[in-house]
């Protein structure tokens, strides 16, 4: 296998590596000869960077480096992309899927199908036997990856597969079908228990409406045993009879005191009339006089029309009496008794003259009336005459001038007496009238306050309307008594006929036993309780018959839906020759089954698994605490396996620790190796007490036989590892590449050497090759 | 160190008791899962409907 290298930067790579089994590559430093193994290491993802710094330079000077390696039948290339390399810090590797591109035959293929077909190792000469503790780990991580790879690839594919299944098979509608099917069954068994519960109710209700029906025949037998009632009827009767007696007389009662209560409204009434009467006789008497005295004594009018009360009235007539009073004594003074008596005597002789009148009128003119003597003189005078005499008498008294100026004046004065007299009489009319006003307006008050008891006995009246009431309300409650008692009877009369068509009560208590041990002591409370239970038991009744209605339909409805998806899942399982459903149903699941146990419980634990595995490697290679994972045993026997197996090789054992028997085994833990010495003493050594050369030898054969074997084409640089070697090691150390191409477990070897010679001293071919690339190529025969 | 690795895996799966994992883990090189014939024939060979725990 050839290899070529185009590199861009300022990183170089020699141009190509011969095709050749065994290789010496000898050159100058400087010229790539390590960059072209690191390079291609590198492209299989199995570079280690020393630190970080040493992948930013590299980063950063490289562009890009295109490695063609060509074997007869395969064309493998790898293209470096530094562009879009991401550095993972904690393994000081690139993320595999940022490394570049990679084509098998010009066709593009992933970093796991190359590492399928090339398997790169470069032993550098600073690396020796604890180093390869590191570097075993790394494969073994590596390989551990692989299978995490993997069985990420399996779980992805058996999702897929699952997804593409469940769509091919419909196991939704399966599942549909099932949930159905389980729905139906337990719509179904609820059905049952619902029925069983409707009958049970239905029982119980008969028994309770059974129970009712005898309680209340029981009842009713108490409630209205014939005798009983037929005494309370009589009693009944007996109070309506009181009662209405008793109404009839309160009827009567009543009519007397309303007839009572009539007069005295009659008499009402006339007092009303007679008021009404009163004051306008009043009034018409109060208006004439009014009018006569405005007339007569228009001065004095305002003021006795302005006394409305007694005591004005009587100190106005008290002040005209005072007033008369006075002209009559200036009368008495001023006319004497002679005055007066001329006065009195023409007042007497007048009183004469009217009876002869009288007489005269009568026809009595003639009638002698004087007929004796007086003085002697016989005096014969007759009626006539008489009369005569008489007025002559007056007209000559009257004539008299003393007479005349005492009578003007005696006319004058009685005049104006008799003008006071007249206003005194009127004040006293006045005064009657306003007397009378006054009570006729307390009349009045009384009677249009209704206050008429106060004018005939109140207490009577008042005791009247109180009777009046009292008998209304004693008729009203009597009434209702009555109409009650009446009532009562029509009932007690219909009672009485009610037990009339009953069982006797003896039968009744005979069906009731078969209900009861002991026989309810209170039927009316046993009744009700069993009303109370038969209520509820109706309403459970109706809710079940609702329930059953509705699983009926239910059931109908999930039915029709079965069938369907029957027929649906019968079409898809005859397209995969299954003609029996449960056949293809119990398939169907249990494949999905399956496939979800592969995934969830076979192989994510075992991903998780081989992940805690690999966290022990990693810790083992960055000497943490590795006791403490789970797997620690487990890892420490295969690096025991792993060194037992590469050193305990004689071929191996004789050259590197030959001063013991064997190896025991190799302690991970603590990074020793025990041997078993030639007189089979056991010594422990620690890694680092070997020396440089023999670490170095130890490591660089370990390390040929570490290449991966599985790869296609097993590539190995060895970059100035032998250069602690002494003669004697390399020798063997070249012996051993021999004999690993020869047994085809390694395809290519290249050993990487500075040039010591000078140019000049080389054959003309490796001569013109150096001169030309700064490097020659041996190729060994094998 | 394929072979130490597997014989490690295979420790690994019987410590944790997972017996059907073991089978699985025998036949996991030789798998593919390229086809779905090929998923199915392997799931109805080597998964048992009990190793549902």
């Amino acid at each position: 296998m050839e290899i070529d290298f185009t590199t861009k930067g300022e990183l170089i790579t020699i141009p190509y590596i011969k095709n050749g089994k065994l290789i010496k590559l000898i050159g100058k430093n400087g010229v790539g000869k390590s960059m072209a193994a690191i390079f291609l290491e590198l492209s299989c993802g199995n570079h280690h960077f020393k630190n970080e710094e040493q992948y930013k330079e590299i980063k950063t000077r490289l562009k890009e480096c295109n490695i063609k390696l060509n074997s007869n039948t395969d064309k493998i290339e790898v293209t470096i992309t530094p562009g879009t390399w991401i550095y993972n810090k904690d393994e000081f590797k690139l993320e595999e899927n940022s490394i570049g591109f990679f084509k098998l035959n010009n066709k593009r293929i992933d970093i796991n199908q190359l590492r399928d077909l090339l398997s790169i190792k470069v032993i550098r000469g600073n690396e020796n036997l604890e180093t390869q503790i590191e570097l075993i780990t790394d494969i073994f991580m590596e390989i551990i990856d692989k299978y995490l790879i993997k069985n990420a690839d399996y779980i992805e594919k058996l999702k897929v597969y699952q997804k593409a299944f469940s769509k091919s098979v419909n196991l939704n509608l399966i599942y549909k079908y099932r949930e159905k099917q389980e729905g139906f069954a337990e719509l179904a068994k609820i059905k049952i228990e619902n029925q069983t519960k409707y009958d049970e109710v239905l029982e119980k209700l008969e028994i309770a409406k059974k129970k009712i029906e005898l309680s209340e025949k029981i009842i009713m037998w108490n409630e209205n045993d014939p005798i009983t009632i037929k005494k309370e009827i009589e009693g009944v009767e007996f109070d309506i009879q009181n009662y209405e007696t008793k109404y009839d007389e309160n009827v009567a009662e009543l009519q007397k005191t309303e007839e009572k209560l009539k007069d005295i409204e009659k008499t009402k009434k006339k007092q009303i009339q007679e008021y009404i009467e009163k004051k306008n006789k009043l009034v018409k008497s109060k208006n004439s006089l009014i009018k006569r005295i405005r007339q007569n004594f228009p001065e004095e009018a305002k003021e006795i029309m302005n006394a409305k009360s007694l005591n004005l009235i009587e100190e106005i007539e008290n002040k005209k009496k005072e007033h008369l009073e006075i002209i009559q004594k200036y009368y008495d003074e001023e006319f004497g008794s002679k005055a007066k008596f001329i006065i009195t005597l023409i007042d007497k002789i007048k009183i004469i003259q009217g009876i002869l009148d009288e007489c005269i009128a009568d026809g009595l003119e003639d009638q002698i009336i004087i007929d004796d003597f007086y003085n002697d003189v016989l005096l014969k005078v007759s009626v006539k005459q008489l009369k005569i005499l008489i007025d002559n008498t007056i007209l000559s008294l009257e004539s008299k001038p003393e007479h005349i100026s005492l009578k003007e004046k005696l006319e004058e004065l009685n005049k104006d007496v008799k003008r006071k007299s007249t206003l005194l009489n009127f004040m006293s009319d006045w005064k009657k009238i306003i007397k009378k006003d006054i009570d006729l307006n307390k009349a009045k008050t009384n009677i249009t306050d209704n206050t008429l008891d106060q004018f005939i006995e109140p207490e009577k009246i008042k005791q009247y309307f109180d009777e009046q009431d009292s008998l209304i309300n004693d008729n009203s409650q009597i009434k209702m008594k009555l109409n009650d008692f009446i009532l009562r009877l029509e009932k007690l009369n219909e009672r009485y006929h009610l037990t009339e068509n009953l069982k006797p009560k003896e039968e009744i208590f005979n069906s009731l036993n078969k209900y009861y041990k002991t026989l309810p002591v209170n039927f009316e409370e046993e009744r009700d309780k069993l009303l109370e239970i038969k209520t509820k038991l109706e309403k459970s009744r109706d809710g079940i018959e609702y329930n059953l209605g509705n699983l009926k339909s239910r059931i109908k409805m999930l039915e029709g839906e079965i069938t369907d998806i029957k027929s649906e899942i019968i079409k898809i399982a005859k397209k995969f020759d299954y003609s029996k459903l449960n056949n293809w149903e119990n398939f169907v699941l249990n494949h999905s089954k399956k496939v979800q146990i592969l995934i969830n419980n076979l192989l994510i634990p075992f991903s998780d698994y081989i992940f805690i595995a690999k966290n022990a490697f990693y810790d083992i290679k960055e000497r943490k605490s590795i006791r403490k994972n789970k797997y620690i045993e487990l890892i420490s026997e295969i690096y025991n396996q792993f060194f037992l197996d590469t050193y305990n090789k004689p071929s191996f054992f004789n050259y590197v620790f030959k001063d013991y028997e064997s190896i025991k085994d190799f302690d991970i833990i603590n990074n020793k190796i025990n041997f078993i010495k030639k007189d089979k003493t056991i010594d422990s050594r620690s890694l680092s007490d070997f020396s440089s050369g023999e670490k170095a030898y130890a490591f660089i054969r370990a390390m040929i036989s570490l290449i991966n074997k599985n790869a296609k084409y097993k590539i190995l640089f060895i970059d100035e590892a032998n250069a602690l070697l002494d003669y004697i090691r390399a020798g063997d150390l070249e012996n051993l590449q021999l004999e690993m191409i020869k047994n085809g477990e390694l395809d290519k070897i290249i050993n990487i050497f500075p040039i010591h010679e000078k140019p000049d001293q080389l054959s003309e071919e490796f001569r013109i090759e150096f001169n030309k690339y700064g490097y020659y190529q041996e190729i060994i025969k094998v | 160190m394929e072979k130490l690795i597997k014989e490690l895996m295979q420790k690994v799966v019987e410590k944790e008791k997972k017996t059907n994992l073991f089978k699985i883990y025998q036949n996991l090189d030789s798998l593919n899962f390229e086809s779905n014939e090929e998923i199915k024939t392997f799931i109805e060979n080597y998964i048992d409907i009990d190793d549902d725990k």
